[in-house]
């Protein structure tokens, strides 16, 4: 296993706070009001459907949002430095360093003109300046805790000899190669094979615990976070709808959205029959309304859900949710 | 590769098939020009040429010529003192190196252009970048060389107006002759390298942290000069259809003048050899472009090794 990371000074959360994001051309944020908290060397899971908005949350921390988001308001910190506020140089020399980041299609992200050993190292010998043998030793270690066969036949590889489960392999290796603070991974398993998917989940979730790392896990699947994830956020057209522990959200969750997601996922275990579904589908960036987004789709919607923006119930350890009607509930 | 190579001759083969029929079709002849020929004397030179007899038969009779090795490409009808190698080969030469040159400067510039349009996607740089490159586009030959002479040979005096001396000769043609393979080339690479600047590849290089110099050079180049070598050979085709129209202006010796004097002489022979010589450049060129692109491509490259 590979050497724990050396704690140098003490690592900050990272948080989103208020993050509004817009794009030119549409009246409404596309992310209205994002807050997360991506513990040091803790995992949280991000829930939500395509279009939720829960890459752009993920690119924003990164940087790496199209050219054309306009940031309208709110901040993503990492301690005391607001990250969207930073310029290009400072911002770069975070990522890989401190951010590290896995997208979610590894057959397009490696590039198909170099080798594997050759992108790999790139952060080691350019940003580092490590020589190339030792930063080739360093990868080499790299792919052997991420699971990867024959990892000097990997280094020299290109791209394309590689399998799917195996180029995302590569790239968490290539993430972490630097150990950084925080690992972002978008849907890192979900362009794989179904049958590889969990081995190579193991291997994000054991290299994140290896090196300490924070962990920020995308997906749209309940119960794969749920198994894998501390805490957890919900999100829905742009906002957090829930928030709090795994275990709350899967045993007592208090947004009609939360519930009918577990409600409509399916189960092994239970008697089999038609699966409850949400009725309708999310609402389009500019059809989102001003209250509850989710009250077209809601069963327990007032009249008033529409119109009134849900403030957000705290629950103290156990999270918070947005959701007026739920509220009263004991 | 083999299937390729025998396209190229069959296609070379229906080229020149085309054009002596073509030839044969326009009216007059190679020796009607000369008006004081004694008629008799002009039957004479029909009957030695053979153009009194069946057309295929005459075509049938050049093929076997040039299936001698070395090739027999006859001599010039119009000029019979010599041989249609001897008026084509000098001629090849300039016109060569007046299409190298502008394929140089085309590439030299163009694919810098077209980076420099992409990183700055819709700001001023490319703007203007992309107004010079349709400028190259719409203005033709026959206006930007006569302007480029005007100004730097005219005007300023700086650089000869015409005719093929010395190195200095060369250069307001084959730049004339580069404004469109140049703004070309700048096109495709700016289209390609913005798609690739968005595309996953780039997104994995920003995030290890490099350098907006690397993730454009090392990660997002090579991609985008993929579409660059399949069109070299299109880009070779204009080349020698815009090479007839530069020498014109600048007048200088080449192939393409040899080209347009000989179809107004009705000089059979030697339209035919610059037909060939042609063809076998842009064949040759296509079969590089391909070959170039196999070894270029990661998959075929891994295979042989």
């Amino acid at each position: 296993m590979s050497r724990a990371k050396r704690v140098s000074a003490p690592v900050l959360d990272l948080v989103w706070d208020d993050l509004r994001l817009r794009f030119p051309g549409q009246k409404n944020p596309v992310l209205d009001g994002v807050g997360l908290r991506l513990e040091a060397g803790r995992t949280l899971g991000l829930l939500g459907e395509s279009g939720s908005g829960k890459s752009l949350s993920t690119l924003a921390a990164l940087g790496l949002l199209p050219r054309s988001a306009i940031h309208v308001g709110g901040t993503i910190r990492l301690g005391d430095t607001d990250l969207l506020s930073l310029d290009a140089r400072a911002r770069r020399r975070l990522l890989g360093a401190t951010l590290g980041a896995v997208f979610q299609d590894p057959s397009t992200a490696l590039n198909p003109y170099l080798t594997v050993g050759f992108q790999m190292s790139e952060g080691l010998r350019r940003i580092d300046g490590i020589p190339g043998r030792e930063a080739r030793e360093i990868c080499l270690e790299a792919l052997e805790t991420c699971r990867i066969r024959e990892p000097r036949r990997a280094l020299r590889s290109r791209p394309h000899e590689l399998s799917g489960g195996e180029k995302q392999r590569v790239l968490i290796a290539m993430a972490t190669v630097r150990h950084p603070d925080f690992l972002l991974a978008d849907e890192p398993t979900t362009a794989l094979d179904v049958a590889t998917r969990g081995a190579v989940l193991e291997v994000l979730l054991e290299r994140g615990h290896d090196l300490g790392m924070g962990l920020l896990l995308v997906s749209h699947d309940i119960f794969l976070l749920g198994e894998c994830v501390e805490q957890m956020a919900v999100m829905y057209a742009g906002r957090i709808v829930e928030s709090g522990p795994t275990r709350r959200l899967l045993t007592s969750p208090r947004h009609p959205y939360t519930r009918g997601l577990l409600a409509a996922a399916p189960r092994l275990e239970g008697p089999r029959g038609r699966l409850p579904e949400i009725p309708g589908h999310p609402p389009a960036v500019d059809e989102r309304l001003p209250g509850c987004p989710f009250a077209p789709r809601c069963s327990l919607a007032l009249p008033s859900c529409a119109q009134e923006r849900p403030a957000w119930v705290s629950l103290g350890e156990e999270g918070g949710f947005a959701c007026p009607v739920t509220e009263t509930e004991g | 590769m083999l299937t390729r190579l025998l396209l190229g001759v069959l296609t070379l083969l229906a080229i020149l098939v085309a054009s002596f029929f073509l030839q044969r079709i326009a009216p007059g002849g190679p020796f009607d020009l000369e008006r004081d020929m004694p008629e008799a004397a002009r039957q004479a030179l029909i009957r030695e040429w053979g153009l009194d007899r069946p057309v295929p038969e005459q075509l049938g009779l050049y093929l076997k010529g040039l299936c001698r090795f070395p090739p027999d490409l006859k001599r010039s009808m119009v000029q019979p003192d010599y041989t249609v190698w001897e008026i084509v080969g000098p001629r090849l030469q300039v016109s060569a190196s007046l299409g190298f040159a502008a394929l140089c400067i085309a590439l030299v510039l163009g694919i810098p252009l077209g980076v420099l349009a992409a990183v700055h996607d819709g700001k001023m740089a490319d703007r203007v970048t992309m107004l010079v490159a349709l400028t190259g586009v719409a203005v033709p030959a026959f206006v930007l060389g006569p302007l480029l002479k005007w100004i730097f040979a005219l005007e300023l005096g700086w650089l000869p107006e015409s005719r093929w001396v010395g190195p200095a000769n060369m250069v307001l043609p084959a730049f004339t002759l580069a404004a469109l393979p140049l703004a070309t080339a700048a096109r495709l690479v700016r289209s390609e390298m913005g798609t690739i600047l968005r595309g996953d590849v780039v997104r994995t290089a920003r995030s290890q942290g490099l350098s907006e110099r690397r993730v454009v050079f090392v990660h997002a180049l090579p991609g985008a000069l993929v579409p660059v070598i399949p069109w070299l050979g299109p880009a070779t085709a204009s080349l020698v259809t815009g090479s007839v129209v530069v020498e014109r202006i600048f007048d200088i010796p080449g192939l393409g003048t040899t080209f347009i004097d000989g179809a107004f002489n009705r000089d059979y022979t030697l339209v035919m050899g610059t037909v060939i010589v042609y063809s076998i450049l842009l064949i040759l060129m296509n079969l590089l472009t391909d070959g170039l692109l196999v070894l270029l491509d990661p998959r075929a490259r891994s295979a042989r090794s």
